[in-house]
């Protein structure tokens, strides 16, 4: 039966040439294009590695200082009771504006105050903005690299090529030790083999290369740092004050944790840190925290709304389904267009098939299969495009340093997409070809 | 002519109803696309009102936790020791509000009901000079503003249109936290890059000893990139640190801007394929309606229209289609405008939809022009023939 459907799909393809070129681009471009998206969100947002713990990480940025200026207004109404006059006054605070002072917080205040929260099982304080220039033989080199204590190799899952990651007698005793990427290893050593042992100069510092792990471009920094170092070696008493200052602390939820109840910790953690140290610069009286999800944190870099953090990905959440909706109900409608249009080419072979027996089930269903069967072939080409595209980008670093990867869940995901899309454009024809009287199917054409 | 047409289409609606909801659906996304590349390129076509070209950005690694006094000294040694390069023209020192950076400052006043919002820019005296800004009236900050009893102040002329329309302030004292007496207008310093949104600014001058976090320099032209490790060296004995890094500002600008170009370029091609897709569609379609009323043309040939009578008949038909299409769609489009539903100015809604208009009634127009002629050419014999 099955191999009947295929053999009567593909003589419809090379029937008409210039119908199969029309229907088979439009699949391919649109499943192609579909693909390379997916390839995108599930390199940024999906959980392979660096990101395995994706799910269960909690990112709180920044420290915020704020003061709330308020205003006392007074109101004074004039009635007039039997013409004699009463004044009636009341009065009401508002709130006349805010000055919030944004930064990166000090280490002493993530490790004093944020290091044992009951729903996080592990917490990395960490810098990932630091820049170095270093050069070798004249040609200079920017390493992004991050300054982190031990936890951050808990919570970042690197795939290490070589060597290993330092540990925390290491960070506590601020060994002079760095892991590097296999990116910095090929443009500092020249090489990615046997880098372990070897020394790399980087702020001054003669660092000792314990590891090497697999460099994963991604936009979110402390994912995919050139270079890992422990931040003991950095001098830490010159930060801006008591309050602020490089670092930003990333959280790894418990087994079984709610990620707003970390996040609620997260933010009463406000009420233990005391507010009168003498560094602090005048005028504020309240400390912020605002902590946000891995999603959210993506999502707020395209757009973000300061009053609520978790509003941003909802919003993108949103703009994404729609665009993917518009994009795929186009090519979609197209193609229920041009198969509607064409049932009466094949009335001749409807009609013959129902004389004969055929249910309406069996007609369906066979045009179902061969719209399917349309489909795949226009995913398999579409498969070949998304290659080719992700090929094009990772070669020509138009995305930066971010790499598209493809993994089993990309052609699974792309096979689903591609089944929904010949389902979705192939049932409405389908069904009406069902449909079509025996009479009708074999009055309008010769066999 | 028009009246006979629409009995045609309604005989046909349900097919036409398809190719009215895709043309519509068509019209949305050029829309949507339209507009968000216009809005994007009409900020791109805008100068960025400082060069690029030659000069070269360091962000400074531990001036800014120094003690104030040793971070004058460090200051004024590093202007002395980089004006004494011969490759190095000009040297300005900034806080951290530089170009292609995303910090800003806001501060607004409010002066009884008036109220006034702008970027504040601190600037030394170099800057100017260095970036070649364009001081459109009045000057620049000289080196008298220090000891004078008035503190000076630059706005730019987003700033004037906005609060001062019309009016020359020059030498005016305005509040602006706290008094401050305008010298001059800048065109524009869109510090932040390409993309940036015009916004209004306000330049405040600070001695070049107070910045302590970017050095903007004017380079020789032609200066090697490979000078930039002897600068480094330059730089780190000076403040005596190790962490300095080196920006071009040509190589900072372009990459500031490739994410923005990367969704503009992605946007326009996924929304041109759409369209071919659709036209390729359409054109199939129609083609094959067409074939499919061979008997009616030939009739109607057969009873002395012309052939181009025949192809007025198709043409007018799918734009009468796809006119519904697009008034439904304007009708949903012109909401965002109207309503206000967004911040953005509603120039660029109007034109997007206008230009939407256009580009589906030539993209219809084609589609339908090749079948009409073909069907034209029917001649009645022939298809009256078959059946």
């Amino acid at each position: 039966m099955i191999t009947n459907y295929i053999k009567l799909a593909w003589r419809v393809l090379s029937r008409n040439k210039f119908f199969t070129f029309i229907t088979l681009f439009g699949i391919s471009f649109t499943l192609g294009i579909l693909m390379v998206i997916f390839s995108f969100l599930q390199s940024e947002l999906g959980t392979d590695q660096p990101l395995t713990h994706k799910n269960k990480m909690v990112f709180l940025d920044h420290l915020t200082l704020r003061q709330v200026m308020r205003d006392t207004i007074y109101k004074i109404d004039t009635t007039f009771n039997n013409s004699e006059m009463l004044l009636d006054s009341n009065m009401e605070v508002k709130s006349r504006g805010s000055m919030t002072w944004n930064s990166s917080m000090n280490n002493g205040i993530a490790e004093d105050f944020l290091s044992n929260l009951p729903s996080a099982e592990n917490t990395t304080v960490m810098n990932s903005n630091s820049l170095n220039d270093v050069y070798v033989n004249g040609v200079k080199i920017t390493i992004a690299s991050l300054y982190g204590d031990a936890n951050y190799w808990d919570i970042l899952d690197h795939q290490m090529i070589e060597g290993r990651s330092y540990d925390q007698a290491e960070f506590e005793s601020a060994a002079k030790v760095i892991c590097i990427s296999d990116k910095i290893a090929k443009s500092y050593f020249g090489t990615d083999k046997d880098v372990v042992g070897r020394e790399i100069l980087i702020d001054g510092k003669n660092l000792k290369v314990v590891g090497m792990y697999r460099y994963q471009g991604k936009f979110v920094p402390f994912v995919s740092p050139d270079a890992v170092i422990p931040y003991t070696i950095l001098d830490v008493t010159n930060q801006d004050s008591y309050y602020h200052g490089f670092y930003s602390v990333l959280f790894k939820l418990k087994n079984g944790a709610n990620a707003d109840n970390l996040k609620e910790e997260i933010s009463e953690a406000n009420t233990l840190i005391p507010l009168d140290h003498p560094s602090k610069p005048p005028g504020y009286n309240e400390i912020v925290f605002d902590p946000v999800t891995y999603n959210e944190l993506f999502a707020n870099a395209i757009y973000a709304d300061n009053d609520d953090k978790s509003k941003g990905l909802t919003i993108m959440t949103w703009v994404l389904i729609t665009l993917l909706l518009f994009f795929i109900l186009l090519p979609t409608l197209n193609l229920i267009n041009l198969n509607v249009s064409r049932i009466m080419e094949r009335s001749s072979e409807i009609g013959v098939r129902k004389a004969f027996g055929a249910h309406q089930g069996n007609i369906l269903s066979q045009f179902i299969i061969e719209n399917i069967i349309q489909t795949l072939l226009g995913g398999i080409l579409g498969l070949g495009l998304a290659l080719l595209l992700i090929n094009v980008v990772n070669k020509g670093g138009h995305l930066g340093d971010v790499v598209l990867t493809l993994s089993p869940k990309f052609f699974l995901y792309s096979f689903l997409a591609t089944l929904l899309f010949g389902v979705l454009s192939g049932l409405l024809p389908a069904y009406r070809m069902s449909k079509l009287q025996i009479v009708n199917a074999l009055k309008e054409n010769t066999i | 002519m028009i009246k006979h047409i629409l009995k045609l289409i309604w005989n046909k609606k349900g097919s036409n109803i398809l190719m009215v909801l895709e043309i519509f659906l068509s019209f949305l996304v050029l829309f949507a696309v339209l507009s968000y590349v216009f809005f994007n390129l009409e900020r791109v076509n805008k100068p960025l009102g400082f060069a690029t070209e030659d000069r070269w950005m360091i962000m400074l690694d531990n001036v800014s936790v120094m003690d104030s006094t040793e971070a004058v000294i460090t200051i004024q040694n590093l202007k002395r020791n980089l004006l004494a390069e011969e490759e190095i023209l000009d040297v300005s020192f900034t806080p951290s509000i530089a170009p292609f950076t995303n910090n800003a400052w806001y501060n607004g006043t409010n002066d009884n009901g008036f109220e006034m919002s702008a970027r504040v820019v601190p600037a030394d005296i170099a800057l100017e000079n260095v970036l070649d800004l364009n001081v459109i009236e009045g000057r620049w900050f000289i080196e008298e503003d220090a000891a004078a009893g008035y503190k000076p102040i630059l706005v730019n002329k987003n700033f004037m249109d906005k609060y001062y329309p019309g009016k020359t302030m020059i030498d005016s004292t305005i509040q602006f936290d706290g008094e401050n007496k305008i010298v001059g207008v800048v065109d524009e310093y869109r510090y932040p890059g390409e993309f940036a949104e015009d916004h209004q600014m306000v330049f405040t001058r600070r001695d070049y000893t107070e910045n302590k976090d970017f050095i903007l320099l004017k380079m020789k032209p032609g200066t090697e990139t490979a000078y930039e490790e002897q600068l480094s060296q330059i730089v780190n004995t000076t403040t005596k640190s190790t962490g300095s890094v080196i920006h071009s500002l040509a190589k900072r600008k372009v990459d500031n801007s490739r994410e923005s170009w990367l969704m503009l370029i992605a946007l326009l091609s996924i929304c041109g394929f759409l369209c071919l897709n659709v036209a390729l569609g359409l054109f199939g379609v129609l083609s094959y309606a067409i074939n499919k009323r061979k008997s009616e043309i030939g009739l109607r040939q057969a009873l002395g229209a012309h052939g181009f009578d025949i192809t007025k008949q198709f043409i007018l038909e799918i734009l009468i289609l796809a006119g519904v299409s697009i008034l439904l769609g304007t009708f949903f489009a012109i909401q965002i405008p109207i309503l206000k539903i967004t911040e953005y100015p509603d120039v660029f809604f109007y034109k997007a939809i206008g230009y939407s208009t256009g580009i589906i009634l030539l993209l219809v127009f084609t589609c339908a022009l090749f079948p009409s002629l073909q069907a034209a050419r029917i001649t009645p014999a022939n298809s009256l023939h078959e059946d």
